[in-house]
């Protein structure tokens, strides 16, 4: 299959999200990801590494894309809690230790 | 002041009250093509189509939903009904990570590379049977149950291997008495138990006589009905099958029912048999069946057994023999798959069952040890197995070592870090990370990296799948969800 072009509204798509959608479709394709910030838009240059669908390779890929946008969206809201979580689940537990301080003798 | 909430407190939320939700760190992956895979972060799951997790991401899921409900339930989010939500999340992260903190249960001491039998698979080099330039010494080993008693675990599991571990029973009870004797005079004794793996064509009275004086545990292989096995098992006299079944029923009457396991190798041969092997286990009275892919080391790699099925035709067998132990429970025989249960125990319950494979932070070394005939010790069962291939990527130093030594290795260190599913790319986003694991030495062997690429990685391709086909299984058949909870109960 020939190179193809894609391109993502940066208003709408973090670039972040377009290059883990692109980066699940490795073993496919590989890619070049470049951000146009005059026209906000990311632009995508396909290289299929098989003779696979292209129109099935488009679909996944903004599905993908979309999905990773929607990640994003879940791990910026989520990030305080997460590390409040995280941060009382190993408490008291030894495995958190200052930075620079030697792991606990065994005994 | 009541310590009571207000009966209003308890009353539905309104329609109008849908956006008063906050999010809670979950991740979500596609289980088919109209739903989704969603997992918080204690592994927890639930089903949703797009529709719907894309109201819950916008807030716009109104309280009245059914899956308010359940996403409330299993800390999806928190509302004025659930603040308790982090804090349960919390207690179920900690207890699911509590083997982190107790370091290294399970040592493995290689007894000797020889054995009497010569299967094609065999995932480490074995020798004659006359060498015993191939077996540990006492002074290894004398090292070796130091090092096993300096873990911080307090439960200490030593486990017998080889080559055929009988064929150095003397060491075998050199290291047992042994460390029983230094256990006791530790300040704080540690639980000890020993297991063996055997092939048990070489078990005699005074073999079985010495387990059962320890309780040790036999653990075997049975690769399925007799043709089958004696095909993947060649020994001198062809009778290998014969062999390990009086094995099994001698052990089962001198040490018990459930003091011996079997364990099973796929191998070309077994793809068209898998109801032929399951039934054997049924009929020599095991309770369940660990259907085991190849793995990519040792004599499976030069006699090209590894290769000799691809990962399609491993699942097929996999889920054939999975839907053949559902329908027998369905009739009423009590009977499991081993690596389901595992994983269900870890998808159900806020327990970590601890299975190797199947951890991030890796198990290597984490989870088990291994201390090898000569005296280097490697990271896991595996890690050896790539060195009889001449890679040592994995030896952690040798039993000369200090425990600290040993456990700050710098490429340990980095291949636990690089490999490490929470934050390694892909596995970072997947809604399966939960109950998948980092495996760096399979990776590492297959494509030099110990994270591993995943698009191209039989691991996470096999994992994949077998995580859905669970979870499609349980929401179609109401009959498997309360099966497999019971699989995850027992675990």
């Amino acid at each position: 299959m020939a190179q193809f072009t894609l391109e993502f509204d940066a208003k709408s798509y973090s670039l972040l999200a377009i290059q883990k959608a692109c980066h699940r479709h490795s073993g496919q394709a590989s890619f070049e990801i470049t951000q146009i910030t005059e026209l906000s838009s990311i632009q995508v240059i396909v290289s299929p590494r098989t003779a696979s669908n292209k129109e099935t390779l488009v679909q996944n890929l903004r599905t993908e894309a979309l999905d990773q946008q929607m990640r994003e969206v879940v791990r910026a809201e989520t990030a305080g809690v997460r590390n409040l979580i995280l941060a009382h689940a190993f408490s008291r537990t030894g495995l958190i230790q200052q930075d620079g301080q030697p792991p606990k003798k065994s005994v | 002041m009541s310590k009571f909430q207000p009966v209003a407190f308890y009353s539905k939320q309104p329609e109008s009250a849908s956006a008063q939700y906050q999010l809670l760190p979950f991740r979500f992956t596609q289980l088919d093509g109209s739903r989704y895979v969603a997992t918080n972060i204690a592994g927890e799951y639930t089903i949703l189509d797009h529709p719907t997790l894309q109201a819950f991401v916008d807030h716009k899921l109104p309280a009245t939903d059914p899956a308010y409900v359940t996403l409330r339930a299993r800390h999806f989010l928190s509302d004025i009904h659930s603040q308790m939500g982090p804090d349960f999340l919390a207690i179920k992260v900690r207890t699911r990570h509590e083997r982190l903190a107790q370091w290294t249960g399970l040592h493995i001491f290689v007894l000797t590379l020889r054995c009497e039998h010569s299967c094609p698979y065999c995932q480490v080099s074995r020798q004659s049977e006359d060498k015993g330039a191939f077996d540990m010494s006492q002074r290894h080993a004398e090292r070796g149950i130091t090092l096993a008693l300096s873990s911080p675990n307090p439960n200490i599991k030593i486990e017998f291997q080889g080559g055929e571990s009988f064929l150095n029973f003397d060491m075998m009870k050199f290291i047992v008495e042994t460390a029983i004797a230094w256990n006791a005079k530790l300040p704080q004794p540690k639980n000890l138990s020993f297991v063996a793996a055997t092939n048990l064509a070489i078990i005699t009275e005074e073999m079985l006589e010495f387990c059962s004086a320890y309780g040790m545990d036999i653990s075997t292989s049975l690769d399925g009905p007799k043709d089958l096995h004696n095909k993947n098992r060649p020994r001198p006299g062809k009778d290998s099958y014969e062999r390990t079944i009086a094995g099994i029923d001698l052990v089962r009457k001198r040490l018990g029912r459930d003091k011996v396991n079997a364990l099973m190798t796929t191998t070309l041969a077994s793809l068209p048999q898998v109801t032929d092997i399951v039934d054997e286990y049924l009929a020599q009275g095991f309770k369940g069946i660990f259907l085991r892919p190849l793995s990519p080391y040792g004599f499976a790699i030069k006699t090209k057994f590894f290769r000799a099925y691809n990962a399609e035709q491993w699942l097929k067998f996999y889920d054939d023999g999975l839907d053949y132990i559902i329908e027998l429970n369905r009739r009423g025989v009590d009977f499991r798959e081993h690596y389901a249960s595992t994983i269900l125990t870890k998808m159900l319950t806020s327990q970590d069952p601890g299975y190797v494979d199947l951890m991030s932070p890796a198990g290597i070394g984490l989870g088990a040890v291994i201390y090898n005939y000569d005296g280097t010790v490697y990271a896991s069962d595996e890690a050896r197995m790539l060195a009889e291939m001449g890679d040592t990527t994995f030896k952690l130093g040798t039993v000369e070592d200090s425990f600290e030594t040993l456990f700050t290795n710098d490429t340990f260190l980095t291949a636990l870090e690089d490999s490490f599913a929470y934050s390694s790319p892909q596995c970072n986003d997947c809604a399966f990370e939960p109950w998948c694991g980092a495996d760096p030495v399979f990776h590492w062997g297959q494509q030099q990296d110990f994270a591993g690429r995943k698009w191209e990685s039989e691991f996470c391709h096999r994992n994949m799948h077998i995580f859905r086909g669970l979870v499609s299984r349980m929401e179609n058949d109401p009959f498997v969800k309360n099966l497999f909870a019971q699989w995850a109960n027992r675990c």
